[in-house]
């Protein structure tokens, strides 16, 4: 352990320095192991097969995108969880990993008419593998061909990401033979669009199912409420209700004409009652009766007076003479008039008025019997109608509780109806998430190691296999190399000093 | 190591030894040719001393080995896993850095002296003969330009091998305190191991070891052996020393034992 711990250093773990003595003492392992390395590495590269490489890249539009697969993941996203995002870039990558891609691929495959000249080695064989080969050990069995085609294209084809852009990606095949890498392309990319087309719309029918699921389970919980009928029940009764209404007005506006009607009525009766009870005496009555005899004579006169002056276009004489015998006339009735004086003239019109009224009496008050009964009539309409709308509008209130109880459960109907409306139609539409470049890049031949990683390779296992074979030469070497090996070697022995030396 | 009574033996040598010693002294300043007169005098500077391409970690290594010596220590031995050139090239730094300081009596001892880094040194030293207590014993010793002299160590193991000498101790002990300072080329343990038992006085007179490892050739395996091999004998480790100069080893490589590489030794 001695010597182990020579090769050991404090800071740098490893001596550097007395490694690479080490090497300079053992020039041979430097040399050979390095180009045994190198020569291993080399024959590495040039055993290995030439790899046939196509490729074509695909764009996934999801709602982000905004391509037609939009609609798709706004339906996504209205189902929730994990699908209202997507696929997973791990999702897309592993898309042609999966086995029922894979099987319907192999099927596909299988049926294909230039299925003989494609060659089915795998990358790293050396043996060339045609279908006849590969299907050697199935005999007659279909299902068995198929299986195994399954499995051996699985590792021809493969799914990579867009290093720079996000949502690109790039189906891979690669195969030992051109004409099998261009075949298989084709097909792969044919297979991914009808898969995803496929997987798509049996989403969508997952989804209707589980939505119309949904809308059952919800209108079981509103206990077999009629919700029709019942708007329609609130609608008639609404209409009723105005109905109703507009007659309560229309009884309430006449009900008030009628009560001021009969409240006049009642005013006038009582007056009229009052005025016709009253008598005046009879030398009022005679200033009335002459007074009324009076008035009458001078609007006879007046109205000969001005007969005469309409009817004559040129007053004579006569007509002269005529006229001032008559505003004589006129003058002293008037003249008369005031000596009987005012009171005359009111007590006339008292009078007039008594005898009015007590006409009228008999009439006013049969006209006040008749309103009054008029307007109990139009009072009790209106209660009635009052009580009709009180019942109509407790009905009116009981469907408006019904309703906000079942609201939530019929929003949720309504909006999951609305959804598996939507759904239905997208369903009839889908199309696939996928979209492929039409054009396709050249094909790529290569090997699977390159240059550069055979020569780290090398490189490295030679610093490897050099630093293990210089540590076994070193461990079994028990030649001592310089002073301070010599000092760790014997430790606890005086190193004296160098042997002196003689020109 | 051997058995009791063999210990038992050398301890009565020792004792009767002692005495002989002095009297041996005695007779050997008169057979012993001159090495070095105190009152000799001054030598020439050292030119090796100079050659040094890395003095700063000759001063280093110098001065820890000086304050031993200061300390009492006067007997280094120099070992390494295999790589002669290396541990001559130490001891020869060594010898030159005490040979500047001080004026002392250097000696090395080296099982390789006709061969790597001493060779030129040795053909260029005077050599002389050394006769051990009048016993007929000589051993040839290379002295360059008084300031160290060298001596074969197969020869001396030769000598105590074939029982030429009745104390090998004695005999080990006279050669050395010749000197005031004795650097000891360690031969490769095998050698030690396949005849310990001649090898075995000497390795008593090491006082401290210096283990040479070589930068990317050194294993800690070997070096642990050596390491446990003299720790074993009581010889105190003084360190290791570090060679990070790039040899062309030829010893390992005509080391039949070194030369075995793991395949995959080659990564």
């Amino acid at each position: 352990m001695k010597k182990l711990g020579i090769l050991l250093d404090e800071t740098t773990i490893i001596n550097f320095p007395h490694l690479w003595k080490l090497l300079r003492r053992y020039g041979f392992l430097a040399i050979i192991v390095p180009l045994i390395a190198i020569g291993y590495g080399g024959k590495q590269y040039i055993e290995q097969n030439n790899i046939f490489m196509l490729q074509k890249s695909f764009v996934y539009s999801s709602a982000d995108a905004g391509g037609g697969g939009g609609a798709m993941a706004i339906m996504a996203r209205m189902g929730g969880g994990d699908e209202g995002e997507g696929m997973s870039p791990g999702e897309v990558t592993s898309l042609v990993q999966n086995l029922d891609f894979l099987q319907s691929f192999a099927e596909k495959l299988y049926v294909h008419p230039q299925l003989n000249r494609m060659i089915f080695t795998g990358l790293n064989g050396k043996e060339v593998v045609t279908s006849r080969i590969l299907f050697s050990s199935c005999g007659e069995s279909k299902e068995c061909k198929i299986k195994v085609l399954r499995n051996t294209v699985a590792g021809f084809i493969s799914i990579k990401m867009d290093p720079a852009l996000s949502k690109k990606y790039w189906v891979e095949v690669k195969t030992l033979d051109s004409f099998t890498t261009r075949e298989l392309i084709s097909l792969v990319v044919e297979e991914i669009v009808r898969t995803r087309r496929v997987t798509q719309k049996r989403k969508m029918n997952e989804q209707i199912k589980v939505t119309e699921g949904l809308i059952e389970k919800k209108r079981k919980e509103l206990n077999g409420i009629d919700v029709y009928a019942l708007k329609q029940k609130k609608k008639e009764l609404e209409d009723e209700l105005d109905q109703i209404t507009n007659k309560m007005n229309s009884y309430g506006r006449e009900y008030q004409n009628k009560n001021i009607q009969l409240s006049y009525m009642e005013s006038k009766l009582k007056k009229t009652k009052e005025t016709a009870e009253k008598d005046i005496n009879i030398s009022e009555k005679d200033k009335i009766t002459k007074r009324v005899l009076i008035q009458s004579r001078i609007e006879k006169v007046r109205k000969d007076i001005d007969a005469i002056k309409i009817l004559s276009d040129q007053i004579g004489e006569k007509d002269k003479a005529i006229l001032a015998q008559l505003e004589k006339k006129k003058r002293q009735l008037e003249t008369e008039l005031k000596k009987i004086g005012l009171g005359a003239r009111s007590a006339g019109y008292t009078m007039e008025f008594l005898d009015q009224k007590d006409k009228e009496k008999e009439v006013t008050e049969f006209d006040y019997q008749v309103l009054s009964k008029q307007v109990i009539k139009i009072n009790r309409e209106y209660k009635k109608y009052e009580a009709m709308k009180k019942e109509v509008t407790q009905e009116i209130i009981k469907i408006n509780n019904t309703f906000e109880q079942i609201a939530p459960i019929l929003e949720s109907i309504k909006l999951l109806e609305a959804k598996a409306a939507q759904l239905r139609l997208v369903e009839t539409t889908v199309v696939s998430d996928l979209i492929f470049d039409i054009e396709m890049g050249g094909m790529r031949v290569y090997k699977k190691a390159s240059v550069v990683k055979i020569v780290l390779f090398s490189i490295t296992l030679s610093l490897f296999l050099l630093f293990l074979g210089i540590l076994l030469r070193y461990l079994i070497d028990d030649r001592i190399l310089d002073e301070a090996e010599l000092e760790k070697t014997f430790d606890g022995i005086t190193i004296i000093g160098s042997t002196p030396d003689f020109d | 190591m051997g058995s009791e009574k063999e210990w038992n033996d050398i301890h009565e040598l020792d004792e009767s030894s002692e005495m002989m010693e002095a009297q041996a002294k005695q007779e050997s300043d008169k057979s012993l040719k001159l090495v070095g007169d105190p009152s000799r005098k001054k030598k020439k500077s050292n030119k090796y001393f100079y050659k040094v391409a890395n003095h700063h970690e000759l001063f280093k290594i110098g001065r820890s080995f000086h304050t031993d010596y200061v300390n009492g220590v006067s007997s280094f031995a120099i070992a390494s896993t295999g790589y002669q050139t290396s541990q001559q090239k130490t001891i020869l730094g060594l010898a030159s850095f005490f040979d500047h300081k001080e004026d002392l009596r250097i000696g090395i001892i080296s099982d390789n002296l006709y061969d790597c880094v001493f060779k030129n040194i040795v053909k260029t030293s005077d050599t002389f003969e050394y006769e051990y207590d009048d016993s007929g014993v000589k051993i040839e010793i290379h002295n360059f330009h008084d300031h160290f002299e060298f001596i074969d160590f197969n020869k001396l193991i030769r000598i105590t091998n074939r029982k030429k000498v009745d104390s090998v101790e004695d005999f080990i002990e006279q050669i050395v305190d010749q000197y005031d300072i004795v650097f000891w080329d360690v031969p490769e343990l095998f050698k030690i191991e396949n005849d310990s038992e001649a090898y075995f006085p000497y390795i008593m007179k090491y006082e401290s070891i210096s283990i040479i490892v070589t930068q990317k050739l050194s294993k800690k395996a070997d070096i642990d052996e050596i390491k446990q091999f003299f720790i074993g004998y009581g010889i105190n480790l003084k360190g290791l020393l570090f060679d990070e100069h790039t040899h062309q080893n030829k010893e390992a490589e005509n080391n039949p034992i070194k030369s075995k590489k793991p395949w995959w030794r080659i990564f």
